[in-house]
């Protein structure tokens, strides 16, 4: 087995992998990066729709436009980009980190590191992640299988075409399949409200007709070889309403139901993994309970536009750079932990005496929320954010004077809650 | 906020006789569903600010929408190339653009940003390449 000897290694060329790559490349450090596919860009080549990079820079672009910017960056430094080549083992301890990587052109090599940074994006959640009954026909797909298949190979995964849940992959696959000849007959979301951003259902669904059942679940898969039709029902008090259930035919059922961190190469490892993100547990470094071993973007929690990707891969790159340069992080971490109304909050500690960006998600929706960090009965800080939904990440920035006198106190975990309040507030 | 609902509610009822459309303003995530109408003249009801007064006379008189797509290369590995228009264009010749990009085939390498289509049915707007490619 060849063994490669880098400062830092990342595991994946998305907008994760390419971002924390430039940000180690300007200390300096040898860099090198693994991607499973025949190219970098990740999840970002097959987004061609546009609306990607306001935050950052301030103007709109295609999924495939945000990437070249990044992957031109990364061509013009010395950066080493292996595609085509999976990590299929990370081991690390106190003293050393080492993954091992698979590839057709390379062989078998092993990555002897200072620092490895898992970015790895995320995957989707498909029918038997929500178990829909009925049978099993050609015509199902996730909307992400979907979205490759028509804008990078050039397929049409159908004609007649029901989604089933409301996230912005399945709206924008909605737009995608008009544009193509196809007819949307319906989205199927079982909450009561909508999980995708307002702007999406109205310029992928609005403009064209496009029913969307809220409330409402499929209830079966009818066809098969294919897809034929699915019923679908109203959802009252946790179950469906299968008397006012009505049935739309249709040759293709396309997934939206929600994407999950890749986590299995962290996890064997041995990293923590959250029950909440369904990625790795991590500090306020981004930094995983093995020392030198990070994660950021998608592979760490799911982010809702690229623009943060970007930035908190940036960080992540920072943090590993000192690592790797011996830094020695002295600052005290205090856990932190999500309260009342929190679904999550990341990274699981706050350091003290610096300024924190906290990214965390609501469990209901309100015009107006108070976010509050607390000590036990103390508040510390608070912060009201206004249309709060489950489907927008907050981002909460703490002031390091906030943090300050945290370093002098005993360190009792912290925990943040949100509370809806009144409109005018 | 209550009350502004409430009257769009009530308006409705009675509007909805006229030419009147009932949009979604997208500029802010408080998403006002605005009612307007352009007969005799321009009015909307609805809407918490000015912003979104201009959008839903804008989506009333000349919608328009970015349109992105793929086009086909002429390389037997790389067969597909991203597109988009480089402004919205007006939403009633998207369905004969789509048309058109069905047909156009370009030849690779291409460059992220030029152009296939130049002043798409006379409005100025062009359809550009969104990824550089090569056929290798
Ligand atoms: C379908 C979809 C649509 C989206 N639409 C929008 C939008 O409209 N606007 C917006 O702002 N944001 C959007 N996003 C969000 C944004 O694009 C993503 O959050 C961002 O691009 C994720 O970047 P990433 O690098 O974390 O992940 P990815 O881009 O998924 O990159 C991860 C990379 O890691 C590689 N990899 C994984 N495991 C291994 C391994 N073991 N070895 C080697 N390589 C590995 C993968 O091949 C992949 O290339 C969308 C996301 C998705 C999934
Ligand atoms: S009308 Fe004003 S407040 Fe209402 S959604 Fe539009 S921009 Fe926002």
């Amino acid at each position: 087995m060849q063994v490669c000897e880098y400062d830092i290694l990342v595991v994946g060329a998305g907008a994760a992998g390419m971002a924390v790559a430039l940000a180690c490349r300007r200390r300096n450090l040898r860099a090198a990066v693994v991607e499973r596919e025949e190219e970098p860009g990740g999840i970002l080549l097959q987004c061609i729709h546009n609306g990607f990079g306001l935050q950052r820079f301030g103007e709109e672009l295609t999924g495939p436009e945000y990437a070249e910017r990044y992957l031109r960056e990364v061509e013009g430094t010395e950066i080493d980009v292996f595609c085509g080549t999976t990590a299929v083992r990370l081991t690390g301890g106190d003293a050393f980190r080492s993954v091992v990587t698979y590839s057709a052109k390379y062989g078998v090599r092993e990555f002897r590191v200072g620092a490895v940074i898992l970015a790895v994006g995320c995957r989707e959640r498909n029918r038997g992640n929500i178990g829909i009954p009925g049978t099993r026909p050609a015509g199902i797909f996730t909307a992400g299988l979907a979205q490759r298949l028509t804008n990078i190979d050039g397929y049409i995964p159908g004609s007649r075409v029901v989604i089933v849940g409301s996230g912005d992959i399945g709206l924008i696959m909605a737009r995608r399949m008009t544009w193509l000849g196809a007819k949307v007959l319906g989205v199927v979301e079982i909450m009561p409200t909508c999980s995708g951003l307002l702007r999406n259902v109205v310029q992928c669904l609005e403009d064209f007709d496009i029913p969307l059942y809220l409330s409402h679940v499929v209830t079966r898969i009818e066809g098969a070889g294919r897809v034929r039709a699915v019923e679908v029902a109203p959802w009252r008090n946790g179950q469906a309403d299968s008397r006012n259930a009505f049935r739309l035919e249709c040759d293709t059922l396309l997934l939206s139901v929600g994407l999950i961190p890749e986590h299995e190469l962290a996890r064997d490892a041995g990293v923590g993994i959250s029950p909440d993100t369904r990625g790795p547990f991590v500090d306020a470094n981004l930094m995983t309970n093995i020392p030198g071993v990070f994660a950021c973007g998608n592979g760490l929690h799911v982010h809702d536009v690229v623009d943060y990707v970007s930035e908190e891969s940036e960080r992540c790159g920072r943090a590993a750079a000192d690592f790797v340069t011996g830094i020695t992080d002295t600052v005290k971490q205090i856990p932190l932990h999500a309260g009342a109304n929190v679904r999550y909050v990341l990274p699981g500690t706050i350091a003290a005496g610096r300024s924190n960006l906290l990214s965390l998600r609501s469990m209901v929706e309100c015009e107006a929320a108070r976010c509050t960090l607390h000590r036990g009965e103390v508040e510390l800080a608070t912060k009201t954010f206004r249309h709060v939904r489950p489907a927008e990440m907050i981002r909460w920035n703490i002031s390091a004077e906030m943090t300050d006198d945290m370093s002098r106190e005993e360190t009792q975990p912290l925990d943040i809650t949100i509370q809806c309040v009144a409109d005018d507030e | 906020m209550k009350k502004l609902n409430l009257w769009t509610l009530r308006s409705n009822v009675w509007r909805t006789m006229n030419d009147e459309k009932q949009i979604t303003c997208i500029c802010c995530p408080r998403g006002c569903r605005v009612t307007a109408g352009l007969t005799p003249e321009f009015h909307a009801a609805g809407e918490a600010c000015q912003r979104g007064r201009e959008y839903a006379r804008e989506e009333l008189v000349s919608p328009k929408r970015t349109v992105t797509a793929v086009v086909r290369t002429d390389s037997p590995s790389r067969r597909y190339a991203p597109v988009k228009t480089d402004q919205p264009l007006e939403i009633r010749y998207i369905d004969a653009l789509l048309r058109e990009l069905y047909r156009v085939r370009i030849s690779l390498p291409c460059r992220l940003g030029s152009a296939i289509l130049t002043n798409v049915h006379g409005t100025g707007v062009n359809v550009v390449v969104t990824r550089s490619l090569s056929d290798e």
